[in-house]
């Protein structure tokens, strides 16, 4: 037996490094909800060299930005004004049906909406490999964040949290192909999911037939447990529908654009 | 002790270029993988169980910056490692060639093991496979560019004869691992 094990040495450790990462990867695909203590471990040893950079970068870019900025200041200048001249006008309007929408509730009885806290964060890196989507924030577990915490911007939904350490975490961005969003057209409240397909999304689940025109806006429906309602999602830029069947598919052109982003809000809503 | 945190050392290095320094040069959203050529490289003077293990280690640090599970790239680039480990045994990794078609079979066999793994275990393997099999010509293009300005680095390094960088950055055959 001895012997055996000594002239089969090399065979029967190549084994047992290959069925241990096999069993390594079948444990972490039961557990990927979870940060392990090696990912939390390497994710906080990387931070500060990712803060440095990001630091670096910004500060460059800012310079940059700055010389760039000075040459059509001026004629900017007078365009912003304009804009906030309108900017104003709306605001005013929206008081208006605010003030509204609250008198309206009141005689409905209708619950707020809860609000949550948003902490913002700054995006450090991007995905190491090019077939997933995923991006690295510099806050974590020492900011309140934890695992399934919706991420956004201004202009909509950008995924959401998958891994995090004390000082750093892990978005899946809503492209990534695991990534499944529950959904609703805006204008006539077809529901769906929205999933991520590299650069695109797809909106699936749509009744044949329903209505859809390309240039409708689709919207987080509230109901997939981490998405609040009413976030924009995409606009509809094609519809496919099949000869038979009894749903169409709807692509969807993302109202974030996820190569430039830069900064995030984390909704910390309570997770139990 | 000391090599295995030198590579552990050069492949967060390699991470940290590949996600946070190229992203700001780069426009295209591409990035070559840095890693499985340091892989390649590493797996091309002798196949050894120590050897298989760094290997393994740089594919799970890989994991904890890509993806959502850990030991994907891990088991991917243990099975490069060896297969290449044990090929490559009759070729002389000085040699360009060798590197280059290395770094070919290479990136196709990664994509492969990829697609199978997520196609096997995963339950999203039928949303990925069609993207990375889209991907793959631009990987290697780009995968190939970067050995070839490796090589050149590389040939300047030797010209130069910074003997003490060649020792960091090459392993010296089946000896070494042992």
């Amino acid at each position: 037996m001895l012997d055996f094990l000594k002239k089969h040495q090399s065979t029967i450790l190549f084994i047992s490094l290959v069925v241990g990462a096999l069993l390594l990867y079948s444990n972490s695909l039961r557990q990927q909800q979870h940060t392990t203590l090696f990912e939390q471990g390497i994710l906080q040893l990387t931070n500060p060299f990712y803060r440095s950079i990001n630091t670096a970068s910004r500060s460059a870019t800012e310079s940059w930005d700055n010389y760039i900025n000075l040459i059509g200041v001026q004629q900017q200048n007078v365009e912003l004004k304009e804009q906030l001249r309108h900017s104003k006008r709306q605001l005013l309007d929206l008081h208006e049906i605010a003030q509204e929408n609250i008198r309206l509730r009141k005689l409905l009885n209708f619950k707020p909406n809860q609000q949550f806290p948003e902490i913002p964060a700054c995006v450090i890196a991007v995905d190491a490999s090019n077939w997933f989507r995923t991006i690295t924030i510099d806050k974590g577990t020492t900011d309140n964040l934890q695992e399934g915490l919706p991420v956004v911007v201004t202009e909509g939904i950008v995924g959401r949290t998958i891994k995090c350490s004390a000082n750093t975490s892990r978005i899946l961005l809503a492209t990534d192909a695991a990534s499944e969003v529950a959904a609703l057209i805006q204008h006539n409240r077809t529901r769906g999911i929205v999933r991520g397909r590299g650069g695109k999304l797809t909106f699936d689940y749509a009744l044949r037939k329903k209505d859809v025109q390309i240039g409708d806006m689709v919207v987080t429906a509230g109901t997939g447990g981490i998405f609040p309602k009413g976030i924009p999602i995409g606009i509809i830029s094609n519809i496919i529908k099949p000869d038979y069947g009894l749903f169409q598919t709807l692509e969807l052109t993302p109202c974030v654009d996820f190569s430039r982003l830069e900064d995030v809000l984390v909704i910390q809503q309570n997770k139990q | 002790m000391k090599r295995f945190l030198r590579y552990l050392v050069v492949g967060l290095g390699i991470i940290v270029l590949q996600t946070a320094v190229l992203p700001h040069f780069l426009k295209i959203q591409m990035r070559p993988d840095l890693l499985l050529i340091l892989v390649l490289y590493l797996s091309l003077p002798a196949l050894s169980c120590s050897g298989a293990f760094y290997a393994w280690s740089l594919g799970c640090l890989f994991d904890v910056f890509t993806g959502t599970t850990l030991g994907l790239y891990g088991i991917v680039m243990l099975i490069i490692f060896c297969v290449t480990g044990s090929v490559g045994q009759q070729f002389h990794r000085d040699n360009y060639m060798t590197m280059i078609v290395a770094t070919t079979l290479g990136t196709i066999a990664q994509t492969g093991l990829l697609i199978f793994m997520l196609l096997c275990f995963s339950n999203n393997g039928q949303q990925y496979w069609l993207e990375i099999v889209k991907q793959l010509p631009l990987q290697l293009v780009l995968n190939l560019a970067t050995v070839f300005v490796i090589i050149v680095i590389l040939e300047q390094v030797k010209k130069t004869n910074y003997r003490h960088l060649l020792h960091i950055l090459t392993p010296r055959g089946k000896s070494q691992w042992h």
